[in-house]
């Protein structure tokens, strides 16, 4: 038997799932159905549309606040530097004692 | 509903998570936009080496001005911070120093330190790294499991592991003053502390003291050496106090040299009766000197009743607050109505300490002057002393504990008061449990949620639930007038006392710490339904 409940915010429904996880034991498949949520509101929502036969990008949103600013500050590139974390600090020390 | 903070998890992230995040770099960490999503959605707190924060920033800035990013470090770090709970942990002083001259990475050298000491995990995709710290290394692709697989399923009564991570920069901050100054007896610390508690409790005196039990030993000697001009009370002195406490009420009237009268309880608040304590006083008459009222679990005894008999009698009252720090009746703290109030910081208490310690609180500056001499061996002056004293100070590292820790009292209490209501929301329901009755002139704290067992075996639910992972203590098992202290060397009893004999083989106090989340009050509530 499957159990549909419509809710309108993700927050709702990850509280929903937690109190069913609760009854994981007693034959309730709740693992199968958070993947699923998890699935479906990942990461990175991008909504897109075709205009005049071009696909046109209309919205990117991060799921959180500090993704959101990286999103803005950074326009919406990744993989920001092609540095490695040694290369870095080693520039960076250099820089503060002045070798 | 309860905790903001998620402690059930405690990891820390290396460096290459955290510049992962700050950099998107999402080619070398497939996984870094779900963890950041984990630890927020989770509110999961991201703990950090104090070793690791200048790395963390030089590399930072350097990525971002090689990159010609026109935002700094600064504010990424500052909007990073804003966003998510970071909690720093100091790196440890006893590294092997002989390490440093070895062919080894310092900087996981010190994480790996830091993580040991407080018992936490890392978070790192650092494959050298991950073997060095074997079960204490999660990789980024594993986080999920490990948290599947290390979710809490065994309820403690409380988490002292957790509170203390949680205040752990302030406790550290006062514990390396006094290892600064090795003041360790009676310094600036005991001071600050005792004006900070008389001002929360609105008294004008405190007195730090060894414990709660000595608490309740030097309030009782100095008032028998106030009011009877003894240095102990006599055998045939009465004073009144609950049966249904720990034993450390009765044990201080023996030790004060007077005989404990016990008076029943009110079986809906498990507080002594002031009924059968004004009746009590009518047929002993003169011989009852005072009246330790007892605020047990955290809720206060009714002190308009109380005081009024005390007045009416002259009787002196002694609080036994050792579990209702912050308590109020009527909007007045707990520790203020009577002659003395009476504190104990034990660690499992609301305010709890690194050991034990105590408090007394006072109007009284007659009263103060005694305690000052009872805590140290009986004198002002140590070399030459006036009555018979205790080496009962208040160590000034508990006093530098104490003293961080009050500053989360009331935000705990009121995390205590939360779980309350969803408790007595939730387990109303259930017919063979009595909830807590709250006076309307109360404010409880709560320090233990105590329910009653009706038509059950308490000891058998008790087990059951032990068998399903929930803890549960009973506060108390054996009401004092059956014990072998008192009848051997002295009490007298009022009526019956038949309450504190039903409370005795009924009550069941649950898991109630500040900290819990709501799946944890989730799984306690079900399994209490399953069971029952």
């Amino acid at each position: 038997m499957k159990l549909f409940i419509e809710v309108n915010s993700n927050k709702l429904a990850k509280k929903i799932l937690t109190i069913l996880s609760l009854f994981q034991d007693e034959g309730i498949k709740v693992r199968e159905i958070i993947d699923e949520v998890e699935e479906k509101s990942s990461d990175l929502t991008a909504e897109k549309e075709f205009r005049n036969g071009k696909e046109t990008k209309l919205e990117v949103k991060e799921r959180t606040e500090f993704l959101r600013f990286l999103h803005k500050v950074y326009e919406g590139r990744e993989n920001i530097s092609k540095l490695s974390d040694e290369e870095a600090l080693e520039d960076a020390l250099r820089d503060k004692y002045g070798l | 509903m309860p905790s903001e903070i998620n402690m059930d998890y405690r990891i820390l992230w290396d460096n290459n998570i955290v510049l992962d995040l700050f950099l998107l770099r999402t080619n070398e960490n497939l996984y870094i936009r779900e963890i950041e999503n984990i630890f927020v959605e989770n509110r999961i707190p991201i703990f950090l080496s104090s070793s690791q924060l200048h790395n963390i920033k030089f590399i930072l800035s350097k990525h971002l001005k090689k990159s010609n990013i026109p935002v700094s470090a600064n504010d990424i770090l500052d909007k990073f911070l804003k966003t998510h709970i970071v909690k720093v942990l100091k790196t440890p002083s006893y590294i092997d120093i002989t390490r440093w001259a070895n062919n080894i990475d310092m900087e996981d050298e010190l994480i790996h330190l830091t993580a040991k000491a407080f018992d936490v995990y890392v978070l790192t995709r650092n494959e050298k790294f991950l073997k060095v710290l074997g079960n204490r290394g999660i990789h980024p692709r594993d986080l999920k499991s490990f948290l599947e697989k290390n979710r809490r399923f065994r309820i403690p009564m409380l988490d002292l592991k957790a509170e203390t991570l949680y205040q752990y920069s302030d406790i550290e901050k006062g514990i390396d003053n006094v290892m600064k100054k090795c003041n360790f007896i009676l310094g600036d610390e005991v001071r600050q502390l005792e004006e900070r508690i008389a001002d929360y409790v609105g008294t004008k005196y405190a007195v730090g003291v060894s414990s709660g039990t000595d608490a309740l030993v030097l309030s009782l000697r100095a008032l028998a050496i106030q009011r009877k001009k003894k240095e102990f009370f006599d055998k045939e002195d009465l004073i009144i106090t609950t049966p249904f406490t720990f034993t450390a009420t009765g044990e201080a009237i023996l030790r004060a040299g007077a005989t404990p009268l016990f008076v029943d309880i009110d079986i809906d608040t498990y507080n002594i009766d002031p009924e059968q304590i004004e009746r009590a006083v009518k047929k002993y008459g003169k011989r009852v000197k005072g009246i330790i009222p007892v605020h047990l679990y955290g809720q206060p005894c009714n002190m308009d009743e109380i005081m009024r008999i005390a007045n009416e009698n002259d009787l002196f009252v002694v609080e036994d607050c050792a579990q209702s720090f912050g308590a109020k009746w009527d909007g007045k703290q707990m520790g203020s109505f009577g002659n003395a109030g009476c504190f104990s910081f034990f660690p499992s208490k609301p305010l709890g300490g690194f050991g034990d310690g105590g408090m007394v609180t006072t109007g009284d500056e007659n009263l103060y002057e005694i305690l000052l001499m009872l805590r140290k061996h009986g004198g002002k002056d140590k070399y030459n002393v006036d009555h018979i004293g205790y080496n009962a100070r208040l160590d000034t590292i508990q006093a530098a504990v104490l003293l961080a820790k009050i500053e989360y009292i009331d935000e705990f209490t009121e995390r205590r008061r939360k779980i309350a209501e969803f408790y007595t929301k939730n387990l109303k329901g259930i017919n063979w449990l009595k909830i807590p009755y709250v006076q309307d002139k109360a404010y409880h704290v709560f320090h233990q949620y105590t329910v009653r067992i009706l038509d059950k075996d308490r000891d058998e639910i008790q087990k059951k639930l032990k068998e399903k992972g929930i803890a549960s203590m009973v506060y108390y098992p054996v009401p004092l007038w059956k014990m072998k202290v008192f009848q051997n060397n002295g009490m007298e009893m009022f009526g019956g006392l038949k309450n504190s004999e039903i409370a005795s083989k009924s009550v069941l106090s649950l898991p109630i710490e500040p900290l819990f989340n709501e799946r944890e009050l989730f799984l306690i509530l079900k399994v209490l339904k399953q069971i029952g």
